[in-house]
């Protein structure tokens, strides 16, 4: 089947991928480790972000039509590649289903309040089980499109929150002082970059020329202006010292926020549990596809409709085990420094191969 | 055969969902809490309510309408105890999204508000930018006037305060704001005050707040201070006396065109230097007299001296009676010296602090009429 995505379905694959259940903490991450020079951090987190983006596409530009199974196969060997293999499926596996259930714990603990967690999974599972087996062509549509709806959602939401808030509580901008702590605090802001690491399982055709990296790029710097968008507008309206205080920083913000001038619409909670649920879908349906095509290559004669099934059925179940919102957020927490592996370790790897034994001048 | 069914199994889910929550129950069937009063008497905790009375509409329909108030009062030893109470006393289940405003009693904000604006903060059903005020009268009795005015006391309340804030004359300090201020520490606020003055509901001026316990209070006529430097669009009348005839009077309406609040740090003492520009519109005279240049720029003067001392005894009251930070400036202080501000202990500072106001005033026109015309007869 024909998987091969144009430039702008894959930067929006990252979008999608990117922009989802993490946004709704961002503001207090970012107020706890940095306090109002976050944007900083992010900024330095978002030149690592693209290092490691930069060559995971050169992997997949230079293995046309390949996937890190192929690639990774190919520079070392059938058993490294099936520790991988492993590694990155457990990874998205494990991914899809905890941003799954911390999601359901949001939406609970937000609006649904009566509404019983298992049944919320199960609404998430049905929904992302159909748009999987309509591969990966359709979820990178679907992205597109939910992107741009997120996009003008987030601009009005955030533009909103910028005219409630006060200036003062983005002060003081940069601390030189503070300066080591803003280094440090990065690690933290690369969390939300998590997921970039999608691009390996996405096939490159000849028609992703050399433009997908400018893609990518772009794409990765509008998200960190957009994270800093959504942590400076929260800022400005709970001030650093209160938003601490909130694991569901963005929504409690927006709650806070009435604009009279807006009629109908002057609670923005409605339109941002919206575009947010939209981002949280295109995310978990990313991940779980994520899982399911790495399976589907060590698992070559069972029909991958099959083994969608298997996997979002066996991903409705591993969501339900947590019995806590705490133990969600835990696994979570452990996931970021997972993520740290297959998003920074294991394509560096493949990458400095691809570099020594120069793959990639043979390739050409 | 199975793309058939799938076809079916589609339709069949869509109309499950399409006949909504099957737990839907109708608004008339809600206890909707228009406004809470929250008192302490003796070891107890007051909670009075104010609450709409739905009943269906006459022509049948299901749409409900407001037929009429009624009012509920529960006591317990906590707040949990007092929802109990005030829970077995209503028909249906208490709503409180469409709650207008939190009255609190006296006592009660002498003791500290704190808890009950993190209960507001954290209970899914309030609106977080609720409006709360501290009420002279007990909260019962204030909730029970009769009002004509508007449809209840929480209304009227609500828009009496909001539409004195949209003109500038008072502040609309909403439950997110008291609980910023709360967390920044150190600083304290101020609320709008309440009470019956002959038989109506009135704004009094505003509460102070310190620790979010009560700690005194500012008269209606003394809160301009506050106002110019704490309301977003503060638009103030000043009486101002002729400079050369003491009984003719002219009214100017003013407003904001800069404010800039700078601190420093000199000789371990905190300085806050406060610059006003502002406008004034020349509204009328009490006796149309001629307006020469040079007492335009005298009646400037005047202007700038009124509100320099309006802002400097509000800020001297704050460091010596309240001995708390209402202004917030420490936010200022902070975003302009944040290594000084971990160090310092802000409280104590603010007492000590050197205080500039400097207030620059331009009147900008005399509302198209001309003192100055010559008469011919």
């Amino acid at each position: 089947m024909n998987e091969s995505l144009t430039n702008r379905q894959i930067a929006f694959i990252i979008f999608g991928v990117l922009i989802g259940y993490g946004v709704m903490e961002l503001p207090k991450n970012v107020a706890e480790n940095a306090g109002t020079g976050g944007w900083l951090s992010l900024l330095i987190a978002t030149a690592i972000t693209i290092i490691f983006a930069y060559m995971i596409t050169y992997l997949s530009y230079v293995y046309k039509n390949k996937t890190i199974y192929e690639y990774s196969e190919r520079l070392t060997g059938k058993f490294i590649t099936h520790i991988f293999m492993i590694i990155y499926i457990f990874y998205y596996f494990l991914g899809f289903t905890m941003i799954t259930r911390v999601s359901c714990e949001t939406i609970k603990l937000t609006i649904l309040l009566k509404t019983p967690i298992w049944v919320l999974s199960l609404l998430f599972s049905f929904v992302i089980y159909y748009a999987v087996i309509k591969r990966l062509r359709v979820i990178a549509r679907v992205c597109e499109i939910y992107g741009i709806f997120i996009i003008i959602a987030a601009l009005l939401i955030h533009t909103s929150l910028f005219t409630q808030g006060k200036l003062i509580n983005l002060r003081p901008f940069f601390v030189l002082e503070d300066l080591p702590l803003y280094f440090k605090s990065t690690l933290n802001m690369i969390f939300p970059f998590l997921g970039i690491e999608i691009l390996t399982i996405i096939p490159f055709a000849k028609k992703n020329h050399k433009k997908v990296f400018k893609y990518i790029t772009l794409m990765i710097v509008c998200i960190s202006f957009f994270y800093i968008m959504i942590v400076e507008s929260c800022i400005s309206v709970m001030g650093v010292d209160e938003i601490v205080h909130y694991n569901d920083a963005l929504y409690a913000t927006i709650r806070r926020v009435d604009i009279p001038a807006f009629q109908v619409i002057r609670r923005l909670d409605g339109i941002f549990l919206i575009a947010w649920i939209m981002a949280i879908f295109c995310t978990i349906t990313i991940w779980c596809y994520g899982a399911i095509v790495l399976l589907s290559k060590l698992f070559k004669k069972i029909h991958f409709n099959l083994l969608a099934f298997i996997v979002v059925f066996m991903g409705y179940i591993v969501s339900q085990m947590p019995t806590t919102y705490d133990q969600v957020k835990k696994v979570l927490d452990y996931m970021s420094y997972y993520g740290l592996v297959v998003m920074g370790i294991i394509p560096t790897i493949l990458f400095f191969i691809t570099k020594v034994k120069k793959y990639d001048k043979k390739m050409q | 055969m199975i793309r058939k069914c799938s076809n079916l199994l589609i339709i069949f889910i869509a109309s499950l969902m399409l006949t909504s929550c099957w737990d839907y129950g109708d608004i008339d069937k809600k206890s909707m809490t228009i406004s809470i009063g929250i008192e302490q008497i003796g070891d107890k905790v007051q909670f009075s309510g104010e609450l709409a009375k739905l009943t269906p509409s006459k022509e049948g329909t299901e749409k409900a309408q407001t037929a009429q108030i009624y009012h509920t009062v529960s006591y317990g030893k906590n707040f949990e105890d007092a929802r109990i109470h005030n829970d077995v006393i209503n028909p249906f289940p208490v709503f409180l999204g469409v709650t207008r405003v939190v009255v609190f009693g006296t006592n009660y904000a002498k003791k500290g508000i704190e808890p009950y604006l993190n209960r507001i903060g954290s209970i899914y059903d309030y609106r977080k930018n609720l409006l709360s005020v501290v009420s002279r009268e007990k909260p019962k009795a204030l909730l029970n006037i009769k009002v004509e005015k508007d449809i209840s006391v929480g209304f009227l309340i609500e828009n009496m305060i909001n539409s004195l804030a949209n003109s500038g004359k008072t502040l609309y300090p909403n439950i997110g704001e008291l609980l910023s201020n709360i967390a920044l520490g150190k600083v304290g606020y101020v609320i709008p005050y309440v009470g019956i003055e002959h038989d109506h509901i009135a704004y009094l001026g505003f509460a102070v707040m310190k620790d979010s316990k009560l700690v005194g209070m500012i008269d209606l006529v003394d809160t301009d201070g506050v106002l110019y430097l704490l309301a977003e669009k503060p638009r103030l009348v000043e009486a101002i006396p002729d400079p050369e005839k003491e009984e003719n009077i002219y009214s100017f309406r003013t407003v904001i065109k800069k404010r800039k609040i700078k601190t420093n740090y000199i000789d371990k003492k905190v300085e806050i230097n406060i610059d006003l520009d502002l406008y004034a519109a020349l509204q009328y005279q009490y006796h149309v007299a001629p307006l020469s240049d040079k007492k335009i720029k005298k009646l400037e003067e005047r202007i700038s001296e009124k509100v320099k001392e309006d802002i400097g005894s509000i800020i001297k009251r704050a460091q010596k009676e309240f001995q708390c930070d209402i202004f917030q400036f420490a936010r200022y202080f902070r975003a302009q010296h944040p290594n000084i501000y971990k160090k310092i202990k802000w409280e104590e500072a603010f007492k000590d602090a050197a205080v500039n106001v400097t207030v620059q005033t331009k009147i900008i026109n005399k509302n198209l009429e001309d003192p100055n015309a010559k008469k011919k007869y």
